[in-house]
């Protein structure tokens, strides 16, 4: 065996020649190059970034939102003002019963000033007394704030008020015979309850 | 037979280098979408991986593997780190895609009595290509790049990325064991 034919097919060497002659049927024959998918190719230093999903801006999305949320609930203001009639300070403190308001646009409204707590107003249809059991609760006149007196309402505005105040009050009566009908129920069951001892 | 050895390694690295740099130009080309450099890296290449293919698949399957390495190489070609060693890399994908062949499972059929006639030059083809698929891996691949593809050994350890003491020895081995299996009676040296 001729190593330099072995090697780099110089020399001679029969036995492998004839060896190389039989194998040739299954030589490479020059073909066509593979149609390429074009499409696919993008150059890497062009590609445009891409926005992706991802659960990190999800959560900061979410974050978000609940920050914009609580800022806009701190910043609405919580407790209805009050008008309060004449001059006042910047700033003032009054006892008001939020329930004292006139409850027809035929009755004439009263002064928020002159209005006690154990007054009470009711229309003039309804005949049995009303009670009325609101709480007190000082309520903060800001200065710079629009002021809104009753006499300045529409008439629209005062009968929608009294229809309202209307409502309130008959869904108090409705409450309290409610309650009175639970705890005579509630009374009739503990005097009825046999002593076990 | 020394000096020719450290000659033949003289010539195997001087073209190496050569090439070694038009192989990267053609691939940085073909990666920016350069369908001619391709090509051109087809061209060059496609013996070697027909070599590899057909030293593990049937020939009748050999040219659509060949075709699907390169595919496979074309759509992979951002990820090929050495830009010099596209030969190495066709290599791997082509054995790979080789060993990918048989875990299909794909139905194979035996030779009729006529094909495997010994007076039959193609039948003796197929015989011999048997024995050499029947051979280490190592050998048999060699065998085929430089039996089958004509390739001498240094252009062997250029396209594989083997150094060429490597391919010598698989080369010579390789041929022994061959005229073993084959009967053939060796030159004595």
């Amino acid at each position: 065996m001729s190593e330099d034919y072995l090697w780099d097919k110089t020399g001679k060497d029969q036995e492998i020649e004839r060896l190389e002659n039989l194998l040739s049927v299954f030589r490479y024959q020059q073909t066509d190059p593979p149609i390429l998918p074009t499409t696919e190719v993008v150059p890497v230093a062009e590609k445009a970034p891409r926005f992706r999903f991802s659960f990190a801006f999800a959560f900061a999305g979410a974050m978000a939102a609940v920050l914009i949320g609580f800022g806009l609930f701190w910043l609405i203001p919580r407790e209805r003002e009050v008008a309060v009639v004449g001059p006042q300070p910047p700033v003032a403190t009054v006892k008001v019963p939020i329930a004292n308001a006139p409850v027809s646009p035929e009755q004439p409204a009263q002064s928020v000033s002159s209005v006690s707590k154990n007054d009470t107003i009711r229309p003039s249809f309804i005949k049995h007394p009303v009670p009325v059991a609101f709480k007190q609760r000082n309520v903060v006149a800001k200065a710079g704030q629009k002021k809104v007196r009753f006499e300045d309402l529409t008439q629209e505005e005062k009968y929608a008020y009294g229809q309202l105040m209307l409502a309130l009050s008959i869904t108090s009566s409705k409450l309290q015979a409610v309650r009175q009908t639970i705890d005579q129920i509630e009374n009739d069951k503990t005097s009825d309850k046999p002593n076990f001892r | 037979m020394a000096r020719n050895f450290f000659f033949s390694q003289a010539t195997a690295t001087a073209p190496a280098e050569r090439e070694a740099s038009g192989e990267e130009q053609l691939v940085e080309r073909a990666c920016s979408g350069d369908g001619e450099a391709f090509n051109e890296i087809y061209r060059m290449f496609a013996p070697l991986v027909h070599g590899i293919v057909l030293a593990r698949v049937p020939y009748d399957d050999v040219k659509d593997i060949v075709q699907e390495v390169f595919l496979a190489a074309y759509k992979n070609l951002d990820g090929l780190r050495d830009k010099n060693a596209v030969g190495a890399w066709l290599a791997k994908i082509a054995r790979n895609h080789a060993a990918e062949y048989y875990r299909k499972a794909r139905p194979t059929e035996e030779l009729s009595e006529d094909l495997s006639g010994k007076h039959n030059p193609k039948a003796e083809a197929v015989e011999i290509m048997r024995t050499i698929r029947s051979m280490p891996e190592t050998y048999r691949e060699t065998l085929v790049l430089r039996l089958i593809e004509g390739m001498t050994g240094n252009e062997i350890a250029e396209r594989t990325g083997l150094t060429p003491e490597s391919v010598r020895v698989n080369l010579h081995r390789g041929m022994d064991q061959l005229r073993q299996k084959l009967g053939i009676e060796g030159v004595k040296r």
